[in-house]
């Protein structure tokens, strides 16, 4: 009995201690993965309105009713995303569902605006098709022209100041999150974050030595 | 109250190995530990010198007092925790929460303080505290119990170690 206790006692000594080992090093390793993964960059197009600049005011009758400012202090305090799509493009529908896990996370503080133009039939079945009608959608060809808005999917992040944040063509998930990232960095490009990111590294090489 | 020996020897050598570990860590680097006591902004210029070197020196001894099972070595370590505790708190208050802890953090430096550290501070001295006062129970220690007590210490340093790992990135995640 006391030999089984003892064995008992020792053997669970040892998955403890593995375990705990197991946990740290995942931890450590989830650690060297948060510093990997910066923000991946939304392919910032050039021409329309640079990053850090004022949004333009638009003030755009929403599908469905009701009308939608854009630009200016936001009335709410909110962050407003906005997401360029049309009923043609088979990326952006695979986007959608990303969309509105982003609004439904970032409720309080962010508003979900979509912009499209053309036919407003096929923009309705869109919106039932994928069950849009939580979020406003406004047409206006004026606005893409202001964001020089030239390939599909397409996203713009102004900040409840006025300003825009980030903006970018938007093909994935980690795009998307990009924004946000670049927002949260106050960083306006890949190519600025990697700039900023081979000084931090330097100072990481000499922490370690 | 009366605890068992067992329990006594693990928050003791756990305890010591905190003090050994982060006594080590600032003696290595004692510029940057000068610095972190200079960001603190609590001592006078002319104090800052000496207290850095007997911030370290402090806890070597303490830990090494606790260690041979000596009830002062445990008092000194509650006291020095709680020092850190009201510097943490005193610059929180203030406002100043960016400022490099200058603590033990398994390797790495340059961590900001935040109230959890407050927290974990204050409930690590409470339990060096008990310990401290309660009595310790008389039994033979039995191989199995010293294999016990090694064990939790490596398993405490285990956890402390995933703690300091899992919290900054906590907040990393949600800023």
């Amino acid at each position: 009995m006391i030999a089984a206790l003892s064995v008992a006692v020792v053997v669970q000594w040892v998955l403890l201690l593995a375990l705990c080992t197991a946990v740290l090093l995942l931890f450590r390793q989830v650690g060297m993965l948060h510093e990997r993964l910066g923000p991946v960059g939304a392919l910032s197009l050039p021409g329309g309105i640079a990053v850090g600049d004022h949004a333009p005011r638009f003030d755009l009758d929403a599908v469905g009713g009701g009308t939608i400012n854009l630009g200016g202090r936001d009335a709410k305090d909110q962050d407003t995303l906005l997401f360029f799509l049309s009923p043609h493009c088979s990326i952006c529908k695979s986007l959608i569902p990303i969309v509105k896990s982003i609004a439904r996370e970032d409720r309080s503080s962010l508003r979900v605006v979509l912009a499209s133009d053309g036919d407003e039939d096929l923009q309705r079945k869109m919106i039932f098709d994928e069950k849009l009608e939580a979020f406003p959608l406004v047409l206006s060809t004026d606005l893409g022209m202001a964001y020089a808005v030239s390939k599909l999917p397409y996203a713009v992040l102004i900040k409840a100041d006025g300003h825009v944040a980030a903006k970018g063509l938007v093909n994935n998930r980690e795009h998307l999150e990009s924004l946000f990232e670049a927002r949260r960095r106050g960083v306006a490009s890949l190519q600025q974050y990697l700039e900023s990111g081979r000084a931090l590294k330097q100072d990481l090489q000499r922490t370690v030595a | 109250m009366t605890i068992d020996p067992l329990i006594a020897l693990v928050a003791r050598g756990a305890l010591a190995a905190l003090m050994l570990a982060a006594a080590v860590h600032k003696l290595r680097d004692l510029a940057a530990f000068r610095q972190a006591v200079e960001d603190y902004r609590l001592l006078p210029a002319a104090i800052v010198p000496p207290a850095v070197l007997l911030v370290p020196l402090a806890e070597a001894t303490a830990g090494i007092a606790a260690l041979l099972g000596n009830p002062m070595g445990l008092f000194v370590i509650a006291g020095l925790l709680m020092l850190y505790a009201i510097a943490i708190g005193v610059n929180l208050r203030r406002g100043r929460s960016s400022i490099d802890c200058g603590c033990f953090g398994f390797g790495k430096t340059g961590q900001p303080i935040n109230a959890l550290m407050v927290t974990r501070n204050a409930v690590l001295a409470a339990i060096a505290l008990s310990i401290a006062l309660a009595d310790v129970a008389v039994r033979p220690l039995l191989w199995l119990d010293w294999l016990g007590i090694a064990c939790a210490i490596a398993a405490v340093i285990l956890l402390y170690g995933i703690m300091e790992a899992a919290v900054p990135q906590a907040r990393e995640i949600k800023p």
